[in-house]
């Protein structure tokens, strides 16, 4: 009985140094991730392919400092109190704002407003210089982009969204916004593009940045791959 | 002193003969059921059925569905090998098993005296010869069959279509030769060869159509090839094999076989000319 | 009077009382490396202008700094330091070092008895495991739903790198590292190993190594696995510097521990241990030392270079830069598939002598067994492209490596003869070991089965990248290897701490290590089959309930594991008393006194035949009582008594 006793702790010990380090990781990816933010219902429907859909708005924006603040100055709307653009910035380390986790409903026409502010350069596959997976028009500051996209040398960001495995049918999206071609700060003239998407099936998808904006080998190193400034998740409800 | 302790080499010679006699016969003496042959071979017979059901029927239900020549031979693979290693493993099972059954006394888990010694049994040359002999045998069989199932299925034949595969973080897109067209998703026509050109962007991925049963890694600077036969109509999964950072998890998309004319229909569909389209899928013929 | 006795009436030794030698321990050498570590980033973030905190240089030599600074405050370099000086160690300063007379502190000190760092090393390996277990419990925590949330895909790459490594790294030293040090020495009746401050050094190098590993979760962490496979690692945090600087210590410390193993029982072996008398646990060992010195070296070089592509900028895995990925491939396999083998050759050597004692028979084909185990090393050096076969590196060599990786299932098998045959017709003595060997045969089986699917090339482009293979490597280097070193571990507790282990809480921690095992694994043979990728934070819905399966086995695992942990901690301290000898075996260590004094044998042991002599006629050792040593297999030989 003693020793059962004696077992029984050691397991609780253990068990409880387990959680106490599981928290601590836990914690750390909150250093990363900010409040989600929560497509805004337009309360309006649209008929696409022929399908009557709820349509959704959400703003996204791109800066080049993730030190710095988001506010109305940097595109949010008036009166939005500042807040830092991320948790835990790093200067030089681009990121997107108002958050890296956005929740949108599956199976809705949603409408993207993203305002840019990175500066940019060559991609490394120019492919994702043309949207797919959009519905409607593109629009870069009000007018149309042609259907090759825009040049895959003057690139800024790009939003990519995959599904998460499983999920079916095959969901990608991808939008690529030109670089800021004047001195890029977090508060200077954005680049505009506007698309639409309809969401697939409920699932945790994910996005990130497909421009190679860190360093290293394929530039996706340091920025880009720490999680939550070129990326994160859509939770699809 | 020295006189009383037989030097090892010096007993092998000598007493060989006379342990050997100490052993109980394997295969002989009393009714058969108490010849430990017997208890062996009852539960190798036993540890053997299970093994071979569990290659017969867990791996064909469990494993993803099949789209590929490839994968039907991985497929088979699996099969044949369970089946063959089923008898083998199961020897090992049955002489540990049986020697714990038979030569166990009850209650010696829980004694500070040790039994007496068993047998001074140090060997017995044809057991180590037959136990090699099969080992060698089975050996040359699975290498048989691997270089037959390899060489059948890596063949090129003349009108394999050539597409090209690449890697990004984290990201497959799919180039589709001279018609141009790319895609995230993988489209396959139905009974023809595809060879695949897997190159990387950035960092070292693994291209991995699932179903198709093929594999190859994507690098960065060159490209390597795999050829898949999809033999089967259906969708199939495609995903990254090889840890590739931040978001390999969803480093995945999904493909589908399709027949040839639909195959033109979706080139078509995305913008390639029906010349470019005649020009990648007949003409490789 | 000769020059030699001038010099000895006035030798030239160290200051009185060994100056700093009497004054450094554990606590001084964490001092000293935090000091030297700040000294390094002061380096590298000043005079090397690293940008940041995080620059790779700044990580690197702060690391490189805390391990030279860790090493001297410890005082392994005192002996050098002083024949630099031309002053040598008189007999107390040596008896110094071997930790006489300083009771629990001498764990705590550079300390040259082997016995003293054979509990050294135990006591590391457990609390690695403990690292790399929690670990796994969050890997494992995370997957329990496709959707989980919980950690960042940045963490769980982290955690599923380090926990790669650091259980590696602990598996490499679980039985070389305790027994190898603890036990071996004494199996050949050598005094000590035979280069006492090499061994306490690889022990140190060893605490050395680990920080900057578990560290690199600070710096941003790891994401490219326990393979690292360049160019990913290039790109990667510097958290990669500070595990490739782990890498880099730790490989000194395998080839100081290597050459020592096998000077030992090259040059130290008792009068009449003969080559042919050896236990199979020290053929274990010196295959497995030497294959580790073959093995590390090519790892020692990838990360070497990787440090240098990453912190000085040179392109050998860079491919736009003439670098090639496959360069650090091939070195990272042809050390990872033989330390696979010198993680289970000493196992499954202390297997051997566990059967061979319970079941109280001489081993079978002892010949047999040794060849085969030199078989296995030998085919071991030559297999490691069949980790490559879906890399597309040499297609034309795919056959021929197919063959050299299914050659080795022929001197496995024999390894298996040898265990079953030795048991076979024993009277079977069922305490706690012979549990462990069960275990090991019955798993070793199914992870060597899977490893013959994955030998194939064709089923392994299936299977490449995928959970089967995890399943199949923790199948063969936990369910073989690590149940292996814990029969080792129940089987010498009484030698190392004169108890017996409680065996009553080690048969329940045994159920369920046993029952763990097999649900984690088999989950993950499912998930296998179905498709899943390793590696991956979220998955497809598809393999849920397999990935269910497999975390609850997991914990069942991890409540085992510390059970077992708690039966060791508690028999160390209330056990009941062990005599020198409880299990009646024959080998030298089982006939010195225990405690093990000083030097290990009041009189020098003779050897007349192998330690196997169970049945035999001339095992009658009463008529060579009452010698100090003398059971079994040993006489008294000349009376050369140091002690």
């Amino acid at each position: 009985m003693k020793r059962a006793i004696g077992a029984l702790v050691t397991v609780l010990i253990g068990a409880a140094i387990f959680v106490a380090i599981g928290i601590g990781f836990h914690a750390q990816k909150y250093q990363s991730v900010a409040p989600t933010t929560k497509a805004v219902d337009t309360g309006t429907t649209q008929m696409v392919n022929g399908k009557s859909l709820k349509v959704y708005t959400l703003n996204l924006y791109s800066y080049p400092d993730s030190t710095g603040t988001f506010d109305a100055s940097t595109g949010a709307p008036a009166g939005t109190k500042p807040v830092a653009i991320h948790k835990n910035g790093n200067p030089g380390w681009p990121a997107y704002g108002p958050s890296n986790v956005f929740q949108i409903p599956a199976h809705a026409l949603v409408k993207v407003h993203w305002e840019q502010r990175d500066s940019g350069g060559s991609l490394n596959n120019s492919w994702f210089a043309k949207p797919t997976g959009t519905v409607g028009p593109v629009t870069l500051n009000g007018k149309e982009i042609p259907a090759s996209g825009i040049d895959p040398s003057q690139v800024g960001h790009t939003f990519t969204v995959r599904a998460e495995p499983g999920v079916d049918p095959h969901f990608f999206l991808n939008v690529a916004a030109p670089l800021n071609p004047g001195n890029p700060t977090d508060t200077s003239t954005p680049q505009v593009m506007e698309f639409s998407f309809v969401s697939g099936n409920k699932g945790l998808y994910e996005w990130n940045c497909e421009f190679p904006c860190g360093n290293g080998i394929g530039g996706f190193g340091a920025v880009m791959s720490a999680y939550g400034f070129m990326s994160g998740y859509i939770h699809v409800v | 002193m020295s006189s009383e302790n037989i030097e090892i080499d010096e007993f092998h010679e000598g007493k060989r003969e006379e342990v050997a006699k100490q052993v109980e016969p394997f295969f002989k003496g009393g009714p058969i059921w108490k010849r430990p042959f017997f208890g062996v071979f009852i539960i190798w017979s036993f540890m053997t059925l299970i093994g071979v059901l569990i290659g017969l029927f867990v791996p064909v239900h469990v494993l993803n569905g099949s789209s590929s020549s490839q994968q039907d031979s991985v497929k088979l693979t699996i099969v044949v090998f369970t089946v063959i290693a089923a008898p083998v493993s199961a020897v090992v099972y049955g002489i540990a098993a049986y020697s714990l059954i038979k030569w166990n006394k009850r209650g010696s888990g829980k004694s500070d005296t040790p039994p007496e010694d068993g047998v001074a049994l140090r060997g017995h040359g044809p057991a180590t010869v037959i136990w090699l002999s099969i080992s060698v045998v089975l050996v040359v069989i699975l290498l048989f069959w691997g270089m037959m199932v390899l060489s059948s299925e890596q063949t090129p034949q003349g009108d394999a279509i050539r597409m090209q595969v690449v890697g990004q973080q984290w990201v497959w897109t799919f180039q589709y030769g001279s018609t141009k067209i790319t895609s995230t998703q993988l489209v396959l026509p139905v009974d023809r060869q595809v060879v695949f050109e897997v190159s990387s962007k950035d960092v070292t991925h693994g291209f991995w159509p699932v179903q198709l049963g093929v594999q190859v890694d994507a690098n960065p600077g060159f490209s390597t090839t795999i050829a898949a036969s999809p033999n089967k109509l259906g969708k199939f999964d495609v995903r990254c094999s090889q840890l590739c950072g931040l978001e390999h998890a969803y480093m995945q998309t999904t493909g589908r076989v399709v027949t040839e004319k639909q195959f033109e229909h979706w080139l078509a569909q995305k913008g390639a000319s029906p010349k470019a389209i005649k020009l990648f899928t007949t003409d490789a013929k | 009077m000769t020059s030699t006795e001038v010099y000895l009436e006035n030798t030239v030794l160290g200051p009185k009382a060994g100056g700093l030698y009497r004054h450094q321990n554990f606590g001084t050498g964490l001092i000293s490396g935090i000091v030297f570590g700040f000294i390094g980033w002061l380096i590298g973030q000043e005079l090397l202008q690293g940008s940041n905190w995080g620059s790779d240089m700044t990580v690197t030599v702060t690391c490189v700094g805390w391990v030279i600074g860790f090493l001297l405050g410890m005082g392994a370099f005192n002996a050098v330091g002083r024949w630099i000086l031309g002053r040598d160690e008189d007999h107390e300063d040596q008896l110094y070092g071997a930790g006489v007379g300083q009771g629990w502190k001498r764990y705590f000190k550079f300390c040259t008895d082997h016995k003293v760092v054979g509990i050294q090393y135990l006591v590391l390996v457990m609390t690695l495991f403990g690292a790399g277990g929690a670990m796994a419990m969050m890997i494992r925590t995370q997957l329990l739903s496709p959707h989980m949330n919980w950690l960042s895909p940045q963490s769980y790459n982290a955690l599923v790198s380090v926990h790669g490594m650091v259980m590696i790294i602990a598996t490499i030293i679980m039985v070389s590292g305790p027994f190898a040090n603890f036990i071996m020495p004494i199996m050949i009746g050598a005094k000590d190993m035979a280069f006492p401050r090499l061994n306490a050094l690889s022990f140190w190098v060893v605490v050395a190594a680990v920080p900057p590993i578990l560290g690199s979760f600070f710096v941003g962490g790891v994401d490219s696995g326990w393979t690292t496979y360049a160019p990913l690692s290039v790109q990667s945090f510097p958290g990669q510097d500070m595990f490739a600087v782990t890498i880099c210590t730790f490989v000194i410390s395998v080839t100081v521990a290597g050459i020592n193993t096998l000077v030992t029982v090259i040059t130290m072996r008792a009068k009449g241990m003969t080559m042919g008398r050896l236990p199979i646990f020290v053929w274990g060992s010196i295959i497995a030392g030497g294959l580790g010195l073959y093995a590390m070296p090519a790892f020692l070089m990838a990360q070497s270079a990787l440090i240098t592509d990453r912190v000085v900028g040179t392109s050998m895995y860079a491919p736009a830069q003439g670098g090639a990925g496959w360069l650090y491939e091939n070195c990272f396999w042809i050390m990872g598939h033989p330390e696979v083998y010198v993680i289970l050759l000493p196992a499954a050597g202390a297997l051997v002598e566990i059967a061979s004692t319970f079941a109280r028979k001489p081993v079978f084909s002892y010949k047999a067994m040794v060849g085969a185990m030199m078989a296995i090393a030998g085919l071991g050096i030559m297999v490691w492209a069949h980790h490559m076969f879906t890399t597309g590196w040499a297609p034309t060599l795919a056959n021929p490596f197919m063959l050299t990786t299914e050659l080795i299932s022929i001197p496995t098998g024999v390894l298996f003869l040898c265990l079953v045959g030795t048991i076979w017709r024993g009277n079977i003595w069922a305490r706690l070991p012979m549990y462990f060997l069960y275990l090991f045969l019955w798993n070793f089986i199914i992870g060597g089965v899977t490893g013959i699917y994955l030998s194939d090339v064709p089923a392994d482009q299936y299977f490449h990248g995928n959970m089967f293979v995890t399943a199949h490597f923790h199948f063969t280097l936990l369910g073989g290897a690590m149940v292996g070193a814990a029969g080792a571990v129940c089987y010498w507790f009484p030698k190392v701490s004169g108890r017996m282990l409680n065996e009553r809480v080690g048969k329940w921690a045994f159920w369920l290590i046993a029952i763990g095992i097999q649900v984690t694994y088999y989950g993950q043979f499912l998930e296998g089959f179905q498709g899943m990728p390793r590696r991956v934070v979220n998955y497809n819905p598809l393999f849920q309930p397999a990935n269910i399966m497999s975390s609850v086995g997991a914990y069942t695992l991890m409540t085992g594991w510390l059970i077992l942990l708690y039966a060791i901690v508690h028999s160390w301290r209330n056990g009941v008393k062990a005599g020198p000898n409880p299990w009646h075996a024959k080998s030298l260590e089982w006939q010195t006194e225990t405690p093990v004094p000083l030097e290990n044998f009041l009189v020098d042991p003779v050897v007349t035949r192998d330690p196997y002599g169970y049945g035999e006629e001339a095992t009658d050792t009463s008529q060579l009582t009452p010698e100090p040593v003398g059971a079994g297999s040993v006489s008294l030989g000349n009376e050369e008594g140091v002690l």
